[in-house]
């Protein structure tokens, strides 16, 4: 029997740094042996499409405590509240429950000292404010992709996170799903010879969009919802989060489907080239090279395309693999049957983004999709928007992370914030 | 057959001049965007004003994108003249008497390029009354590289004491710009009794980072206002993190050193010993030491392992390995990970002795970190954790036994098989095929004539995992002559295996058929089973004459395998052993197959599959067998096969599953025959008091009531897509040139029908008909379909047109377009709902339905103008022929 005091859950979590990640993957079975005896207390701030999907799963994860909800628009913060309520009260003997508070302010959240960790699902404009706020208030945090709305902002992400020790999980998750690890551990072990060529099929650049004023809806906070971004007047395809036209396709509170999928498939891309924490040398927009669509050159002679591609199509000397969701391919087809052996690539198995996200909060490990990850894949997708945008090349510094020799385009690394609005508050 | 009908473009393409949406970066035809001198950028931009001001936002988006798409270029490397004269024209354009859209659109166009010509015209805004514009000023001021812009900012905040907001905004911009000659007045500002102000600039001395800074922040950290200490203290420690990112890493460490302090909340505490151990290892190895060894508190200790493991300094590793025997087990899963992470083999020793551990997770963490710290010595070591332990342990054994690195591993394992006694030696074979060691295949096939059955298993398995076809024949030999059921059954998976590798169909079952002259009965029954998984021709004709041989225990064999048989080509087989077999074992075997076969994916006809399963009803002798025909049926989309359930519910054994049968069938039905599939319905819930049924039976009728006017039949044409070297100018964009180009589905009736190839269109998701995944059909991006259906109406009507689709959209009624959605989106059942009128009489529904890449579909119904379904209209394909 130990003589030492048991860590308590609350002990274990506040804890300071991190540990880098490992070359190989501690299984979870090793903390599985002395599970904290609570649960992880969770605030989640934002429950429109994203966060509510979240709230719905997380709900019925018992390593999980939903005890705070933050949404700027009452009646979903309302909505949701009701709907962590009842699911924990229908696992109480007496049928009630009421232990979820709501809020429009995520300040206030992030003021509670007795929360462990949020999940941020806002829009992209707020991410970096809100996660660095977080970080700084000592919150393990899970935030959606795209990880920021600027390149700067993702920098600052990563110093944040690290600066207070804390567990950061950016929402792409299709580095939790087999078949994309599968996919670039054979890209990694050679399997495909050397890498030549990569193909993203993802959408373009967002854009302005010229809206008319429209009623702010009662109990909607409009202008903490524009936050940081210029002001516009309201109108509810702005703060829409349909694919089809709201806020993800507007360049004042996103990058488009360039960073919304690109945060997936380019993400995968910088997976499989082993290029997490760095980038592309040069990117050239569409109708400017040969190519005709914008292309990455990194410094390793790969060159990347948008488009192309169902999903990430890597192709090398030898074969090509194509993966995407529920989507596996290779050619030749032996590629993907032959399994990986002791001396191939093993890349870190996440048991589920969630999951990992619990496991690594735990432990103080580094998550599968660790802040540092997120912040060089968004970075390669602001890059193609930068690039799109200006509609010249641009040359990139990966280790320095500047553009060079064009003191314009340097300008759309961030964007000043509206008044009051700042990165750091400490 | 692939359809490809290309679409030469010829004089009908009129790929449009602009491929790209406005504000990504496309140029305009119609608009020059002359930067040749000043006065030609004043006269485009006296232009575009009214226009970038208008109230009318379609007057207002293009000059606003002109001038954005002037500003970028202008803004290029090399055009310095240019962006000066630009910007010049711009900010003599800001003054009051400009409409506030223009200005703020001229505003956020310098924000991105201008310089100090610019600075004094945004300047003058800081003292504007409307705060959208005085903010929008200070935001491009903040952005301007230029010297009088930092001076500009100053000014404002020097006058604006009696404003909080605006000084935090002015304060938040200064610091933005690591403006040095902010430090004195935010030292200031840092006892403003507005904390909300106090924290700009203590926030804002942070970002600046000057030694003046620093000086103002200790001096704020030493005082006696503990809030302004807290955040002095995290300015601090974030102005280390700087010097240390510079590689100031001595007055990094003095500024950690000063924070981390027993006064210092928990996380600032931390957050500075954290960089004092980068900054300054050596310093911070005493104090991590100090809280590992001294406190014994887990959570101090846990963060000093995590800080130690961080750090580069080469000694830490001995330090970390010296204390793991003496934390806490929770402490030592994280020390293990994170000496495993350093990589240093020298920690080995330390990591063995932790696994005689008592606790589980230790020992799991130490197996797995000799996967990186481990070598051929520890080989033995693993293997015999992984035979004599079970779970997580065996797992974390074996993964590092498969993981480990280094040259001579294989060899190594290689050479401890001999003389291994048979549990070590299992997992020695175990390990060398889950590290697909080929080398060793002779020595398994050796091995798995092994007088221990774990090892003879063990080496059947990594044959048939690393094995080629040429050793089927070997492997077969073992499998007729195996002794019990563990060697056996592990011999067939690796005949089956092996034989299924061989490349052409035709001759995977050559190695057993090799076999089978010669082969006793016993034998022909172990060969029958594997032929059974093998499948195909030659294979199926050896178990139907084996059907016929005397002995009973390959006729048995034969029997199970027809019966497991993959697909549907031995129906017949099975229902005449139904029908005909005088064992009773091999009259369930078979028909439980036959219903399984039934539920495959086939080209039968629904109705044909019903009265399959009708049969299979008529020959079942056991209720659990009516059971599974009616499991069966339940999945079959047609009105036969609710008749047949129907009939099912008169018998008392079967009315559960029989009533639930109609139910599911009736959901599939009820979309193509709501009125028999609500009759359906009704009964069961008339003669049932099941409160579940009923609710799914509601359930089911909602939808089915919600179906109404969905088009389920449809006539297809395409794809259809532009010949590469057509293709716009952008890959990325081609869909766009494919939405716009007319492909003949969409031309005046000038080719026939028959050239375009119209054909059915089939379901592609039954629960809900209408709508259609087109990538079951094709794959390949940028590229169309049209889709085509007759819709008859007694009167002409005002309807709603409903209509989903992934990617872009155009439809067509009566040849007048009357939608269209020109975007990549995912597809949601009737997102888009246009207001439209049908004609009397038959009415042509076409639309264009555009794949720019991922998913592709659609989905449309006709629904009454607030959404009610609608009556009398008949939908069909194809409208019949003649006026």
């Amino acid at each position: 029997m130990s003589a030492h005091k048991p860590v308590s859950r609350r002990q274990f979590l506040k804890g300071a740094a991190t540990l880098a990640a490992a070359p190989y993957v501690l299984s979870t079975s090793a903390w599985g042996q002395t599970p904290p005896s609570e649960r992880i207390t969770l605030g989640v701030i934002g429950v429109g499409n994203m966060g509510g999907g979240h709230l719905e799963t997380l709900v019925g994860n018992h390593d999980f405590q939903i005890v705070a909800i933050c949404d700027v628009d009452r009646t979903k913060r309302d909505k949701a509240r009701t709907n962590v309520e009842e699911a924990y009260a229908a696992e109480r003997t007496d049928g009630t429950y009421q232990g979820c508070d709501i809020y429009n302010e995520f300040e206030a959240l992030l003021a509670r000292s007795d929360i462990d960790a949020v999940l941020i699902a806002v829009p992209d404009h707020w991410h970096a404010l809100i996660a660095i706020a977080a970080c700084e208030a000592g919150k393990d945090v899970y935030c959606e992709k795209p990880l920021a709305l600027t390149i700067r902002e993702a920098q600052e992400m990563v110093r944040a996170a690290r600066r207070y020790g804390r567990v950061f999980q950016t929402g792409s998750q299709q580095r939790s799903s087999p078949e994309f690890r599968k996919a670039c551990e054979l890209v990694r072990s050679g399997r495909i010879g050397e890498l030549r060529t990569i193909n993203v099929g993802i959408g373009g650049p967002s854009r302005e969009k010229y809206l008319p004023e429209e009623p702010v809806p009662e109990g909607f906070d409009w202008e903490r919802w524009l936050g940081p971004a210029p002001w516009q007047p309201y109108n509810a395809e702005r703060c829409s989060g349909s694919y089809s036209g709201g806020w993800r396709l507007i360049r004042d509170y996103s990058g488009g489907m360039m960073t919304d999928w690109g945060a997936h498939h380019f993400d995968i891309a910088q997976w499989g080239m082993g290029m997490d924490g760095s980038g592309p040398v040069e990117i050239i927009p569409p109708n400017v090279a040969e190519t005709n669509t914008l292309t990455y050159r990194y410094a390793n002679g790969v060159t990347m395309y948008h488009g192309g591609a169902n999903g990430i199509l890597f192709t090398g000397t030898e074969g090509k693999i194509e993966v995407n969701r529920g989507h596996f391919k290779t050619w030749p087809d032996r590629i993907g049957q032959e399994p990986l052996g002791p001396n191939d690539v093993h890349l870190y198995e996440s048991p589920g983004h969630h999951q990992d996200w619990v496991n690594c909060i735990r432990t103080r490990r580094r998550p599968i999709c660790d802040v540092a990850i997120g912040a060089s894949s968004i970075t390669v997708c602001h890059l193609g928007n930068i690039a799109w945008w200006l509609g010249r090349t641009i040359r990139w510094d990966p280790a320095k992370r500047e553009i060079l020799g064009d003191e314009a385009a340097g300008r759309w690394l961030d964007r000043p914030k509206r008044a009051p609005w700042r990165l750091h508050w400490q | 057959m692939k359809r490809m009908l290309v679409y030469l473009a010829t004089a009908v393409l009129a790929v449009p001049a602009c491929r790209q949406p406005p504000g990504a970066g496309a140029p305009a035809a119609d608009i020059s965007r002359d930067l040749s001198s000043q006065s030609s950028i004043e006269r485009q931009l006296d232009r575009w004003l009214p226009g970038m001001g208008a109230a009318n936002l379609v007057e207002r988006e293009r000059p606003q994108q002109e001038l954005e798409q002037l500003c970028l270029r202008a803004g290029r490397p090399g055009a310095e003249s240019q962006r000066t004269w630009l910007c010049r024209a711009m900010a003599a354009r800001l003054g009051p008497e400009a409409p506030g859209p223009a200005r703020v659109w001229l505003l956020r166009q310098l924000e991105r390029i201008g310089r100090e010509e610019c600075v004094s015209a945004v300047a003058a805004l800081l003292d504007e009354g409307d705060t959208e514009i005085r903010d929008l000023a200070r935001r491009v001021l903040q952005n301007n590289p230029s010297a009088s812009a930092g001076a500009a900012l100053r000014g404002a905040l020097d006058k604006a004491d009696d404003d909080p907001a605006w000084q935090i905004a002015l304060i938040n911009a200064l610091a933005a710009r690591r403006d040095p000659a902010l430090a004195t007045p935010l030292a200031e500002l840092a006892d403003h009794p507005d904390l909300a102000v106090t924290k700009a600039a203590i926030a804002g001395l942070a970002d600046i980072g000057t030694r003046r800074a620093v000086d103002a922040l200790t001096a704020i950290w030493r005082g006696a206002d503990q809030e302004r200490r807290r955040l002095a203290a995290a300015a601090l420690v974030r102005v280390a993190d700087q010097f240390v990112e510079a590689g100031q890493k001595p007055r990094a460490a003095s500024l950690y050193a000063m924070v981390y302090n027993p006064a210092v909340e928990e996380q600032l505490r931390a957050a500075a010993l954290r960089g004092l151990a980068l900054a300054d290892p050596a310093q911070a190895m005493p104090l991590l030491l100090e809280s590992i060894r001294g406190q014994r508190d887990p959570a101090l200790q846990l963060l000093a392992v995590r800080l130690l493991a961080d750090s580069a300094a080469p000694e830490v590793t001995q330090a970390l390995a010296a204390e793991l025997p003496d934390l806490p087990p929770e402490v030592q899963v994280v020390a293990l990970d994170a000496l495993a992470g350093r990589g240093d083999r020298n920690l080995k020793p330390a990591v063995i002795k932790t696994l005689a551990s008592d606790d589980a997770g230790v020992r799991i963490a130490a197996l797995e970190a000799l996967q990186v710290l481990g070598d051929v010595a520890d080989i033995v070591l693993l293997a015999t954790v992984a035979a004599q332990s079970s779970g997580a342990e065996r797992e974390a054994a074996r993964r590092s036994l498969a993981r480990m690195r280094g040259e001579s591993v294989d060899e190594v394992i290689l050479a401890d098989v001999k003389g291994a006694p048979p549990g070590l030696r299992a997992e020695l074979i175990e390990a060398l095929r889950a590290r697909r060691f080929k080398t060793a295949l002779s020595m398994f096939l050796r091995e798995a004539c092994h007088p221990d059955e774990n090892v003879r298993v063990a080496a059947l398995g990594a044959i048939g995992e690393l094995g080629s076809p040429e050793d089927a024949g070997a492997v077969l030999g073992l499998l007729i002559a195996a002794e019990g059921d563990a060697v056996r059954s592990a011999a067939e998976d690796a005949a089956v295996a092996l034989c299924l590798r061989q490349e052409e169909p035709e001759h995977r079952a050559d190695p057993v058929l090799d076999l089978w002259p010669a082969a006793g009965a016993r034998a022909r029954a172990s060969l029958v089973s594997v032929l059974g998984r093998i499948g195909g021709s030659t294979a199926l004709a050896t178990i139907r004459t084996a059907r016929n041989s005397e002995d009973a225990d390959v006729v048995d064999a034969a029997v199970r395998a027809l019966a497991q048989w993959a697909a549907t080509d031995v129906l017949a087989d099975l229902l005449e052993i139904v029908r005909h077999s005088e064992r009773k074992a091999h009259r369930v075997l078979a028909l439980e197959g036959y219903i399984r076969l039934l539920g495959l994916p086939s080209e039968r006809e629904p109705q044909d599959t019903v009265a399959l399963y009708h049969r299979a009803l008529s020959l079942a002798e056991r209720p659990e067998e009516r059971k599974q025909v009616l499991s069966g049926l339940s999945g079959v989309v047609h009105a036969d096969a609710l008749k047949v359930a129907r009939q099912c519910r008169m018998d008392e054994n079967l009315r559960a599953e029989a009533d639930s049968a109609v139910l599911s069938i009736a959901r599939l039905v009820g979309p193509w025959q709501p009125a028999e599939a609500e009759a359906a319905i009704q009964e069961v819930v008339a003669q049932t008091e099941d409160e579940a049924l009923h609710e799914r039976a509601e359930k089911i009728l909602d939808t089915i009531r919600k179906s109404a006017g969905c088009i389920l039949t449809w006539a297809l044409s395409g794809p259809y897509f532009l010949e590469e070297d057509r293709a716009g100018a952008s890959p990325a964009e081609a869909w766009m040139d494919v939405y716009d180009t007319a492909f003949p589905p969409e031309q005046p009736a000038s080719t026939g029908d028959e050239l375009l190839d119209w054909r059915p269109l089939k379901t592609t998701n039954v629960y809900q008909p209408w709508v259609f995944d087109l990538t079951q059909l094709e794959s390949g991006s940028d590229r169309c379909v049209y889709a085509r259906s007759a819709v008859w109406s007694e009167q002409a009507r005002d309807v709603r047109l409903e209509v989903g689709s992934d990617d872009a959209v155009k439809v067509w009624l009566n040849d007048q377009l009357v939608h269209e959605f020109r975007a990549v989106r995912a597809h949601e059942a009737l997102q888009d709902h246009v207001a439209v009128c049908i004609e009397a009489g038959w009415n042509t529904l076409l639309l264009k339905v555009v794949q720019a890449g991922g998913g592709w579909g659609f989905s449309c119904a006709l629904r009454s103008p607030d959404g009610e379904p609608l009556s009398g209209l008949l939908i069909q394909a194809e409208a019949p022929a003649g006026p």
